[in-house]
């Protein structure tokens, strides 16, 4: 938002288009399916400009919007994934043409399931801490928590995804 | 917020973030994202006349579409039609004279096989379709009553006299032995 103006634009909104990507790919599988995400993310907002009545509340705004968007996601693709999961091999996590996928790394396949696999509440308090780098405070403001809930879902989140990581280690060796 | 101690990310775990996403901002940075969602708004304002369009039309209307477009369904494949194969119509009336209230539906089959009748909701064959409704009546009326054997006596004037006054007469006798009832 400029100063002075009381009207966002997207332009304003895309100054965040970072921030949003980052919490896209907290949520994701995969790098492609996190850039999905960010321009679905700015689609809605776009169409949803007008219902923003407080233009300093953008950020928090876009922000609620790309968390909702990839919760909405991950609970509508579940059935087919696991479709896909069932009868095609399950390579389709890797990047569609980089040689530097992130998720090519084994390591990191673990540490996306074991985030995926984290209960919505402590998956959002997880991926806007650790991958969009919010504070608690921005973080209570987008997800509407104190401070101190944010504290202890991060704390459990955190907590959870170490011993899945751990456990999944112990079962490779 | 105070007597929660942060337990932070173990550094292992931490590095790995840090490294995807680095990975992958560094990637984002390199495409033309702004580019790419105004192209994708474009589209979608290309798109939009049509979904408006859509939108515009009452949900009451669509519900009503919806309830209609099912009852044809319903319709054509319930109701016989004239020369066509009876399979599943049959099957479909089989079905449906099973539910409770609903062995009325039967009559179709005695209609049918009557005659030409086949399609009753249509107007021309309407009139077929009354006579195939009195020969159903006639063959149920004469399987419901007791058959006789041979023909019936015509009875003389005399005797339906008799039979009328002991009618009346038993009724008069069971009226005065019966207790008095009031009404209401």
């Amino acid at each position: 938002m400029v100063e002075g103006r009381n009207t966002v634009t997207l332009e304003d909104l895309l100054i965040h288009r970072e921030g949003v990507f980052r919490i896209c790919l907290g949520f994701a599988r995969d790098y492609a399916e996190a850039e999905d995400l960010a321009q679905e993310v700015y689609l809605k907002a776009h169409r949803g400009l007008a219902a923003l009545k407080n233009p300093a509340t953008a950020r928090d705004w876009l922000f609620r919007i790309a968390r909702n968007t990839c919760l909405d996601h991950a609970r509508t693709s579940r059935p087919r994934r696991m479709l896909l999961f069932r009868f095609v091999r399950p390579a389709a996590a890797t990047l569609p043409d980089g040689d530097d996928a992130p998720a090519g790394d084994p390591r990191l396949a673990l540490l996306k399931s074991a985030v995926l696999s984290l209960p919505p509440k402590l998956r959002e308090a997880f991926v806007l801490r650790e991958y969009a780098h919010l504070s608690y405070e921005d973080i209570g403001r987008t997800l509407g928590l104190r401070p101190g809930t944010v504290m202890s879902r991060l704390n459990r989140a955190r907590t959870s995804v170490a011993q899945k990581l751990q456990e999944s280690r112990h079962e490779e060796h | 917020m105070k007597n929660i101690k942060e337990n932070p990310l173990p550094e292992d775990i931490a590095r790995l973030v840090r490294e995807e996403e680095s990975a992958a901002t560094a990637r984002f940075r390199g495409r033309d994202f702004t580019g790419r969602v105004k192209r994708a708004m474009a589209a979608a304002a290309d798109a939009a006349p049509v979904r408006a369009s859509l939108r515009r039309v009452p949900r009451w209307m669509a519900a009503s579409a919806g309830v209609l477009a099912a009852v044809a369904i319903v319709a054509y494949v319930a109701v016989p039609k004239r020369g066509a194969d009876d399979g599943a119509a049959e099957r479909a009336r089989a079905g449906l004279v099973r539910l409770p209230g609903l062995d009325g539906l039967d009559l179709w089959a005695k209609v049918a096989a009557l005659g030409p009748a086949r399609l009753p909701i249509a107007s021309d064959h309407f009139a077929a379709f009354l006579s195939g409704m009195k020969a159903v009546a006639t063959t149920v009326t004469t399987v419901d009553l007791v058959p006789t054997e041979g023909k019936a006596p015509r009875l003389g004037f005399e005797k339906l006299m008799e039979i009328l006054i002991r009618d009346r007469a038993v009724e008069k006798a069971l009226s005065l032995a019966s207790p008095k009832l009031k009404e209401g």
